[in-house]
């Protein structure tokens, strides 16, 4: 039980940096950027290519910043240009499971489809007591990483210009034009910050387990199923999604066998949409306000 | 034949029997899911169930298969159908998901390890060996084509295209859109379930891996790269995507891109159509055609372009020509959305043989008086009466049904269809409209489907597009479009026709076209209600003018009267002595 309670933990950890970054570029491009749940795998495989000479550390410095530059390149080469020719957001979406089946033959055939592991730096740190709980190192360093790249990322998103000239994208696109925002360089920023949020899940993921192509599958799935359960539009309510659904997820696996756990989590998301289909934390009044301070201003 | 030319015939037939259930669902009905795999695995296992367990004819076993994958395929569908469209994605997910866990956790269907040692199949006791399982795969998949053929080119298949388009013009003309898409993904379910049977019973062994989310983007592959908007496009996609990796094989390639190659293929050129030529490679070629050859395009799918039927009925009862009818009345009718009041007690009657136009500044409640009226937003207060019967309670279909009809300022066409076919969305009563009846092709049924487009062409003469029956309409110009929407509220069975702001965005030319239109149509008994910011239309086509103000119709009464008013000047022109209104109204526009 207690196990389960940590697993739960770590879980939700690297989880919401999948959820949150996917969440982050789906709301500004408004693309559903399948080919997330590969591209920022490959931080993991890059890591695991350059640990050898530059260390752990930096090896997953190095390796974020390759997926993240790969996010660059789809948007540059594939979505920009498919938008500039004005194609459908469900045209974009397909294109992108095309590109997430194409990197997965990509990494299949440069490092082979077999789990590789990543070594855990804290392999030899004694476990730590905590509150009745005996963390791991692994589990610490995990749930502070997160809990620090996602602090940085809000203070970023809310406290810079660049964040605020990304949520204002992701709130009314051709208003946020108009204000002299640039759509491109917001949706290429959405694309780089979401990928390097995420792409430390890949690494840590390597480090609990392994490393495989198809790992960031399920955490996408989940990420979006918090997208739609937390209710679109909001990170906070992203955040709630993930944890309900990730503890609803372990708890799951802790009396049924792993392969039953995805099932049910996606059984409570349907359960959810047809109880809320706006989400836990609606939008309806924050959208409402919204109107009402337009209303207001006139 | 070769046991490996077998193998590759079998298979382009199983993928284009899937890929038809893709085509189906994304390119005629445009709902998106991700759960072919899972139908799919569905029909291989219960076919492969039948034939252990119950040893069933071949016939049977693959009408089993059909069964199930369409029973679960609508029960999983069907609370996401009432949905937006991201939760059929995550309701297919969920079903893909599922189904994976269940294939691989459930001892009954063999594990991780699959079920093996499926019995041959045999046809009234004629056992069909493996090597000569190709005949009963072409045969079958030749079948399948030519029923879903059938059944995607009747009414029904014109519906459903139609909702694709545009859904919401389809419920203003009356039609149910739920009903319709759920046939689409039980008929998609039954496609792919169908292919899962020809599987299991050609292979004699399966495993979950065979069914799994990879295999649905494979699917999704075939069906795309062929081309989704047309079923031949399956076709195309199966044959090309066994074929492509054959020929690989004589390439020598490092071992380790051998081992991708279904990956790197498949990904790579869904990836590259989408970019650069997303409808597939049998989709729409008419503009490389057109740059061949001056000549026009051939006619409307089989029927063509036929000369206006010689007269054009109108739904309107006979003895309301030229008599006072009452038409559609709101009475007193109050909406608030969330803290904001639209609507403060707004009346409003459109008598029928007459021109009522509704005019006033943006925000005045305009557009949300025409919701009430047309069924789409139901008032917090007040009635809506229809010759006189309440039908405060009524949704837009039941409204469309009853001769409203609705043409919305945006023009909203059924852009994918030709002008005709737009029509004929809109008429009423159409027997091969309903998908158990597609199959209906009693002569009878066929000369009432000609007859019906004589009708369709009767109206499109009406509105003076008789000779763009066979255009795009996507590609008519906006005043075209605008009129075209008229053509269809009119086949739908109007008897009050409501144009939101019909003149927005039209050319002069259109225009002059549209008012001598709404004459015509008032002049032989319509009702129309011209929501418009035009005020020389209004004043050349009303009868009546009925002016809004805050949320309230605060002056009706003849064009001279109502347009020459101090108060109507100073709030809606910005005449008089407060120069520009501001923070008049909240709006709804």
């Amino acid at each position: 039980m207690q196990a389960t309670f940590i697993g739960g933990l770590v879980s939700v950890a690297t989880y919401a940096l999948v959820a949150v970054g996917f969440s982050l570029i789906f709301s500004v491009t408004k693309a559903f950027h399948f080919a997330h749940a590969v591209v920022y795998v490959l931080a993991g495989y890059v890591a695991y290519s350059v640990v050898a000479p530059l260390g752990v550390w930096a090896a997953s410095v190095v390796g974020v910043a390759a997926a993240a530059a790969t996010a660059a390149v789809i948007e540059l080469v594939v979505y920009a240009r498919m938008r500039r020719r004005r194609a459908s957001h469900f045209t974009i979406l397909i294109a992108s499971l095309g590109l997430q089946y194409l990197i997965l033959g990509v990494v299949g055939a440069i490092w082979g489809t077999y789990p590789l592991v990543l070594a855990n730096p804290f392999v030899n740190l004694a476990p730590v007591h905590l509150g009745g709980f005996t963390f791991a190192w692994l589990d610490v360093f995990t749930v502070a990483l997160a809990a620090v790249l996602l602090a940085v990322f809000l203070a970023w998103l809310y406290g810079t210009r660049a964040g605020s000239a990304l949520l204002a994208v992701a709130e009314n696109p051709a208003m946020a034009e108009a204000l002299g925002i640039s759509l491109p360089r917001a949706r290429l920023t959405a694309m780089v910050v979401g990928t390097a949020l995420s792409a430390p899940a890949a690494i840590l993921g390597g480090f609990y387990q392994s490393l495989s192509p198809g790992m960031g599958a399920t955490p996408l799935f989940i990420g979006f199923a918090a997208v739609l359960v937390g209710g679109a539009g909001s990170i906070a309510a992203t955040l709630l999604g993930v944890t309900v659904l990730e503890f609803v997820s372990a708890f799951a696996g802790y009396w049924l066998p792993g392969q039953w756990s995805l099932a049910i989590t996606f059984g409570v998301v349907l359960a959810f949409m047809l109880w809320r289909p706006r989400g836990l934390l609606s939008s309806r009044r924050r959208a409402t306000a919204f109107v009402g301070q337009l209303a207001g201003a006139a | 034949m070769t046991p490996y030319f077998t193998q590759l015939l079998v298979f382009a037939c199983v993928y284009a029997l899937v890929a038809a259930s893709v085509s189906i669902t994304m390119g005629s009905a445009g709902l998106f899911t991700v759960s072919q795999a899972a139908l799919y695995g569905v029909g291989a296992y219960t076919a492969a169930l039948v034939e252990i367990h119950l040893g069933l004819d071949f016939l049977l076993v693959m009408l089993s298969s059909i069964a199930v994958a369409v029973a679960i395929s609508v029960v999983t569908a069907f609370p996401a159908l009432r949905l937006k469209a991201e939760y059929l994605v995550v309701g297919s997910l969920a079903l893909q998901l599922v189904a994976s866990a269940v294939f691989s956790q459930s001892s009954a269907l063999g594990g991780a390890d699959g079920l093996v040692n499926i019995p041959v199949p045999s046809v009234f006791g004629l056992a069909i060996e493996p090597n000569d399982f190709w005949i009963a795969a072409l045969v079958v998949t030749a079948v399948a084509y030519a029923l879903l053929y059938v059944v995607t080119g009747s009414p029904w298949g014109r519906l459903v295209r139609a909702i694709r388009d545009d859904e919401v013009a389809v419920a203003a003309i009356g039609k149910n859109v739920v009903t319709a898409k759920v046939s689409v993904i039980a008929i998609a379910g039954g496609a792919a379930g169908l292919a899962g049977a020809l599987y299991a019973c050609y292979v004699l062994y399966i495993s979950p891996d065979d069914f799994s989310l990879q295999i649905s983007v494979g699917f999704l592959a075939v069906a795309l790269i062929g081309g989704a908007t047309r079923l031949e496009g399956s076709i195309v996609g199966a044959v090309l995507l066994v074929a492509l990796p054959q020929l690989l094989r004589l390439v020598t390639l490092p071992p380790n891109v051998q081992g991708q190659l279904q990956e790197l293929i498949y990904g790579g050129f869904l990836v590259l159509f989408m970019m650069f030529r997303p409808q597939g490679i049998v989709g729409d070629w008419t503009a490389w055609r057109r740059a061949r050859s001056a000549a026009p395009g051939p006619a409307l799918g089989g029927v063509a372009a036929r000369a206006p039927g010689p007269v054009v009925q109108l739904a309107v009862p006979a003895q309301a020509a030229g008599e006072a009818d009452e038409g559609v009345v709101a009475r007193d009718v109050s909406v608030s959305f969330g803290g904001l009041k639209a609507l403060r007690g707004a009346s409003l009657s459109v008598p029928l043989g007459t021109v009522t136009a509704l005019i006033g500044a943006n925000g005045a409640g305009k557009t949300t008086l025409v919701d009430v009226l047309t069924g789409f937003v139901r008032p917090d207060e007040g009635q809506v009466s229809w010759h006189g019967r309440d039908v405060t309670a009524l949704g837009p279909q039941a409204m469309a049904r009853l001769g409203m009809a609705r043409v919305f300022q945006e023009a909203r066409v059924f852009s994918g269809l030709t002008a005709l076919e737009n029509v004929l969305v809109g008429l009423p009563k159409q027997r091969r409209e309903h998908v158990s009846l597609t199959l209906d092709l009693r002569p009878r049924v066929r000369r009432a489907e000609r007859d019906a487009v004589a009708t369709a062409m009767s109206f499109l003469d009406r509105v003076g597009l008789a000779e763009h029956a066979s255009a795009t309409a996507g590609q008519l110009s906006y005043g075209q479009q605008k009129l075209l929407c008229i053509a269809r509220g009119l086949a739908s069975g109007a008897q009050v026709l409501v144009l939101d702001e019909p003149s927005a965005g039209v050319s002069p030319v259109a225009i002059g076209r549209l008012q001598k239109t709404i004459d015509s149509l008032a002049a032989d008994g319509l009702g129309i209600l011209l929501v418009e910011h035009n005020i020389a239309l209004v004043r050349n086509c009303a009868g009546v003018v009925a002016f809004m103000s805050q949320g309230r119709v605060t002056m009706t009464g003849p064009p001279d009267e109502v347009l020459a008013d101090e108060n109507m000047g100073r709030e809606y022109l910005g005449v008089g002595r407060h120069g520009s209104s501001t923070a008049e109204g909240v709006g709804d526009e």
